[in-house]
């Protein structure tokens, strides 16, 4: 029987893998992803969206839905962001035409959650996760309660080459090890002076919000 | 439940989201025991998925037995807000590029509301519900949409509403006023409520009334607020409001005119229905951007109620008094500029750039007549998360008092503006063949069972809807 859970949370990870790796706009889609027969598809894609898990967006293609972002952001003991993210960013997307994530941070591990590209850099990839290749000076384990207002560079290895994102912190959660919530810009080509300021400002629209309540 | 059943792939992954869902917004540690109960599963099948989705990372073990979510769920937060469909640099001749753009970043400002969490926890109960959605109208194809992708997430999550019952008021505030007493009064565990005018004091009244005696009510698409300017303020009596921004929809698509037509011009208004908030806070932020404009004049205001006969009689008294053909026309939705297009047709006159999307016809008429256009797509798939909003109430989850869902900026290719991009080309976002009144942001929706009947005051079901689990 053991099997039998695994297989289930193997179909699981690879459903829930399918919006964030390709374009699903239909169960159809979904079964050329995963390889399996439609039928089993379409009752596996139901269930998920029973829960919450996937949804559908304005043109029909699955995204994953409010519930799947509640627990990632539970995970890592920020339940708010799930439903912060999304509108704080498209919000900024819309004043600054720039590309911003939500993530956390402990140690040396960057979480990203929810993001939004602008049209300039719909072209950039970003994942899931980053190795840091430094800790930063705010948050994790070094978190000292004295970081409002501060905006940093996170160094990351992405595609192969170096390449650093600008962010600030939002809020600690408890435990060991600390995790840091933090707004990310994606920084473009060529020199952009207004970047940390611009993070800042975005921050500071919602650190206070998240802070409150979790 | 037998046992082939209760193995069925479809079952265990509910098990899975149900188990993953149990934990809170901390991730505090939970029981084996509580996580069973949550899963609605015995011991034998809750450990052999507990010790599962310990070896995948998704749980963790912690001290005294208890488990909390694991660093592979924290990667199921990743994710798109939207998708983005255009990846290229706009022309640098475009229109609007050699006229003095007024400044608009200061009404770009985060609005507080976004971040404003609605107080749910006194609403938890435990599923199945009996929802009532008091329904303004179905007296467009966008309202019928809205209705579709409703239904479509009811019959998603059939498991959790044991019925569903809805009502049109055709528009009729006095009778949707009696609607809701009669769906609230025959014990229903939450309203959905789309007001016929935002500014009726006999629906606030009675909305104020049950949520008084502690009915949550979630508003879709128009809220009971009168006169205010967007998400300034909310009526008390609401626990939600799930919409999409009408002043973005106003303020972009009224910017996109302004410079298309190089900041000079005489424009007319068409807005849809009078009273209605999106309508009015639509106008609002419209008149507000072309005030900025000294060389634009609002020659007339005109209201459509939204339909395409609306907007082709509002034209025609427009040209019946004598007035030239505009340069401009602003609608606040396809669902009657495509009645402006076709009575400026009929006149045999030429279509000045228009505004307003929904409906697939608009696309249709503007590009094979190559009508500039600017469209903003109110999204009808707001139907789907109204009603994920309303289970999230019920299941007393955290949930924004305003949740807004996102809007798309579509343009035909060449006809961007200094400040307006596209985010998706009308050439792409086009259905060539798909109906005309096929209103194109509905996402997924159920075909038939919603809005067969517009009859005012008849059920929008036929009967009741039963969504058994």
């Amino acid at each position: 029987m053991a099997a039998t859970y695994d297989k289930a949370v193997e179909r699981f990870e690879r459903l829930m893998r399918a919006p964030v790796e390709t374009r699903v706009r239909a169960p159809m889609d979904l079964a050329r992803f995963t390889g399996w027969p439609n039928s089993s598809v379409y009752r596996a894609a139901a269930a998920l969206e029973a829960e919450g898990f996937l949804s559908r967006d304005a043109d029909g293609a699955f995204v994953r839905g409010a519930q799947s972002l509640r627990v990632g952001w539970s995970a890592q003991g920020f339940g708010r962001m799930a439903l912060l993210g999304p509108p704080v960013l498209a919000a900024a997307r819309r004043m600054f035409d720039r590309s911003f994530f939500v993530a956390s941070i402990s140690r040396r591990a960057l979480t990203v959650g929810s993001y939004c590209m602008s049209r300039g850099d719909s072209d950039a990839q970003l994942q899931a996760r980053y190795e840091l290749r430094e800790n930063p000076d705010w948050g994790g384990e070094n978190g000292d309660g004295a970081r409002a207002a501060r905006v940093d560079t996170l160094h990351i290895d992405a595609a192969g080459r170096r390449a650093f994102f600008w962010v600030a912190p939002l809020a600690e959660a408890p435990g060991r090890p600390a995790r840091m919530a933090c707004l990310g810009l994606v920084p473009r080509h060529g020199l952009h002076v207004r970047d940390p300021e611009i993070v800042r400002e975005v921050a500071a629209a919602f650190a206070a919000r998240l802070e409150g309540g979790e | 439940m037998s046992r082939s059943a209760a193995d069925a792939p479809g079952n265990n992954l509910q098990r899975i989201a149900r188990i993953l869902l149990a934990f809170d917004a901390g991730n505090a540690p939970l029981t084996a025991a509580a996580l069973f109960a949550a899963a609605r599963v015995g011991r034998s099948t809750g450990f052999g998925l507990l010790r599962a989705l310990g070896k995948a990372g998704y749980l963790r073990r912690v001290e005294h037995g208890l488990w909390q979510l694991g660093e592979r769920a924290a990667a199921l937060a990743f994710s798109p807000i939207d998708r983005r469909a255009i990846q290229f640099s706009a022309r640098e001749d475009i229109a609007g590029a050699d006229i003095a753009v007024p400044d608009f970043a200061g009404q770009l400002r985060l609005d507080p509301n976004l971040v404003e969490f609605a107080d749910t926890a006194r609403f938890r109960k435990a599923a199945p519900y009996r929802l009532g959605f008091s329904n303004a109208s179905v007296g467009n194809p966008w309202r019928r949409a809205m209705l579709g992708s409703m239904g479509y997430a009811l019959s998603a999550r059939a498991d959790k509403i044991a019925r569903f019952d809805a009502l049109d008021a055709g528009d009729d505030p006095q009778l949707q006023a009696r609607q809701i007493d009669q769906l609230a009064g025959a014990g229903i565990d939450l309203l959905l409520v789309s007001v016929a005018n935002s500014g009726s004091a006999a629906i606030a009244a009675r909305l104020r009334h049950w949520a008084s005696r502690g009915l949550p009510i979630v508003a879709i698409d128009r809220a009971p607020t009168a006169a205010s300017p967007d998400s300034a303020t909310q009526s008390d009596a609401l626990t939600a409001f799930v919409t999409a921004s009408d002043a973005f929809i106003g303020r972009v698509s009224a910017l996109w005119l302004a410079e298309f037509l190089r900041g000079r011009g005489r424009v007319w208004i068409l807005s849809g229905l009078q009273g209605a908030s999106p309508a009015v806070d639509r106008q609002a932020a419209a008149l507000g951007v072309f005030s900025e404009f000294p060389g634009i004049t609002v020659e007339a205001v005109s209201y459509t109620g939204w339909t395409e006969q609306g907007g082709y009689d509002a034209v025609g008294d427009l040209l019946a008094s004598g007035r030239e053909i505009p340069h401009g026309v602003w609608c606040d939705s396809g669902l009657q500029g495509i009645g402006s297009i076709r009575r400026l047709s009929d006149a045999g006159a030429p279509i000045p750039p228009h505004t307003g999307g929904d409906l697939n016809a608009m696309y249709r008429i503007c590009l094979r007549r190559r009508v500039p256009l600017a469209a903003l797509d109110y999204p009808a798939v707001m139907g789907a998360r109204a009603v994920e909003t309303a289970l999230d109430v019920l299941a007393g989850r955290p949930t924004l008092k305003r949740a807004e869902v996102p809007v798309k900026v579509v343009l035909p290719k060449g006809m961007e503006t200094a400040s307006v991009k596209a985010d998706v080309f009308a050439e792409s976002h086009v259905e060539w063949d798909s109906p005309g009144d096929k209103i194109l942001s509905q996402g997924p929706a159920l075909a038939s069972g919603f809005g067969g009947k517009t009859e005012h005051g008849e059920d929008q079901n036929g009967g009741d809807l039963r969504q058994s689990g």
